[in-house]
C-alpha cells in the first residue's frame, strides 16, 4: 500500500523533513523482488559543457599560414 | 545561488540504458538457418536471433543446462574421426586478444554499512545508493537529496535501505525509513549545491541500524581538493546494479557550473550510484564528506556537493531525531 508522507516541514528553516506515514510492514510488502529488479536508477545528468566559441578570424589566419 | 524549479526538473533525466531495457523486452526466438560458408566450403555456419536467445536464457534454464561435454562424448561414440595424417595444415597464424573497454570504477566486495536504497517518487520506483552514518539515534542513512525528494517537490515514499546488497541478497536485512531529511534549498529550489539527504530508519528485530552494520564518521566544512574514495551501485550500462563499485581521485571544482560549489573526481559510475558515499582518503573506513550527486553527458567525472554548515545542520537534525 502506497501512502503519501505527511506535509514536509520546510518553512524558513535550513532543514526540511517529512515523517513517512507508512509502517515497516507496508514498505517491505511493497518491495517485491520484481519491483526491486525493475526500479530505475535515479540520475542527475547535466548537458555536456559547450565547447569554447571558435575564433573565425584566428582560424582564417591559421589557414593562410 | 538557486535554480528555478523548471530548470531543476528539466535537468533530471533517466539513464538511456534503462529505457533501452524496457524497449528490448519481448521478442521471440527464430529457428536458425544453416548454410555453408561462401568463402570456404569446408566451413559451416548458422545465423541465429540474438535477441531471442537472450530472452530464452532464464536463470532456471541456465541452472538446468546439460554440460557440453555430454555432447562431445556422444560425438566420440559415433566414431566419425579424421585421420590425423589427413588434417590439412596451413600457415601459422594468430589473432590478438580483444579487451573490453575498461572502466575507471573498480569492483568492490560488499561493505557492511554501504548499500542500495529503493524508493518511490511520482509513482515511479527508483534505486540509488546510501551509507549508514554514525548518529545519536543509530539509525541514520546518508544519500543524495534527489533520492529522498524531487528537488523541488514531494518527498519519496516506500523508502528502504539494504546494506551490503549483493546480487539480490540482503545479508543485513531491509531497513525501512520513518522520516526523510534534506536541506530546504534542495526541497524548495532543487539547488545543486545542497543535493544531500538523510533517512532515519526504523529498528529491525529490536536493533538499530548502526548496531548491526556500523556507521561511518562524518566531516563537514573541510578543505577543497582532498582525495576521496566514492562508492555506489551503478545500474546503467556497462554496469548492472548488482554489485558495489568505487572510484578514487583528487577532487577538483566544477568549472562548468562553479556556482554549485561542488567538486568532482574521475569516475564513470552511472545511474544508481547516486547517493553513494565519498570518504576522505582511499578507504571505506574513512570519514564521509560528500555523496555521488551528478555528472555531465559524455564526461567521466562524478560530482559531489560541498558538505558545509547547511548539510551539517541537516545531518544533525536527522541524527538526533
Amino acid at each position: 500500500m502506497q501512502q503519501s508522507p505527511k506535509k514536509p516541514n520546510s518553512g524558513q528553516d535550513r532543514v526540511s523533513h517529512a515523517d513517512l506515514d507508512q509502517t515497516p510492514e507496508e514498505i517491505l510488502e511493497y518491495w517485491t523482488k520484481e519491483r526491486m529488479e525493475e526500479a530505475r536508477p535515479r540520475e542527475l545528468k547535466l548537458p555536456a559543457p559547450e565547447p569554447p566559441p571558435v575564433d573565425k578570424d584566428h582560424d582564417q589566419d591559421d589557414d593562410q599560414d | 545561488m538557486t535554480r528555478t524549479p523548471s530548470l531543476a526538473s528539466g535537468l533530471l533525466t533517466f539513464s538511456a540504458a534503462a529505457v533501452l531495457a524496457f524497449a528490448s523486452a519481448g521478442g521471440a526466438s527464430a529457428a536458425p538457418a544453416s548454410s555453408g560458408d561462401k568463402t570456404d566450403p569446408s566451413v559451416a555456419s548458422v545465423s541465429v536471433d540474438a535477441a531471442g536467445a537472450a530472452d530464452y536464457w532464464t536463470p532456471e534454464r541456465m541452472q538446468s543446462a546439460v554440460p557440453g561435454d555430454v555432447l562431445a562424448g556422444k560425438a566420440l561414440e559415433r566414431g566419425n574421426r579424421s585421420n590425423a595424417a589427413l588434417v590439412e595444415k596451413g600457415k601459422a597464424s594468430t589473432t590478438k586478444a580483444t579487451k573490453g573497454k575498461p572502466t575507471i570504477a573498480k569492483s568492490e566486495t560488499p561493505v557492511k554499512h554501504i548499500g542500495k536504497v529503493f524508493f518511490t517518487l511520482g509513482g515511479t520506483n527508483y534505486v540509488c545508493s546510501g551509507n549508514a552514518v554514525s548518529s545519536v539515534n543509530g539509525s541514520t542513512v546518508s544519500t543524495a537529496g534527489h533520492c529522498v525528494n524531487e528537488g523541488p517537490g514531494a518527498y519519496a515514499t516506500n523508502f528502504v535501505f539494504v546494506p551490503a546488497y549483493d546480487n539480490g541478497s540482503a545479508p543485513y536485512g531491509k531497513w525501512t525509513a520513518r522520516s526523510l531529511y534534506a536541506p530546504s534549498q534542495w526541497v524548495s529550489n532543487g539547488d545543486m549545491a545542497y543535493d544531500t539527504g538523510f533517512a532515519v530508519v526504523a529498528p529491525l528485530n529490536g536493533q538499530n541500524l548502526t548496531a548491526v552494520v556500523g556507521g561511518s564518521g562524518v566531516a563537514f566544512n573541510q578543505g577543497y581538493g582532498l582525495t576521496y574514495k566514492s562508492f555506489g551501485y551503478p545500474a546503467a550500462a556497462p554496469f548492472d546494479g548488482k554489485s558495489l563499485w568505487s572510484c578514487t581521485g583528487t577532487a577538483t571544482k566544477d568549472s562548468t557550473n562553479p556556482q554549485f560549489g561542488t567538486q568532482g573526481i574521475p569516475c564513470d559510475m552511472t545511474g544508481g550510484s547516486s547517493g553513494g558515499p565519498w570518504f576522505i582518503g582511499t578507504s571505506s573506513e574513512g570519514v564521509q564528506n560528500s555523496i555521488n550527486s551528478y555528472g555531465y553527458n559524455g564526461s567521466a567525472v562524478m560530482y559531489g556537493p560541498y558538505w558545509g554548515s547547511v548539510i551539517e545542520a541537516t545531518y544533525t537534525s536527522a541524527a538526533v531525531s
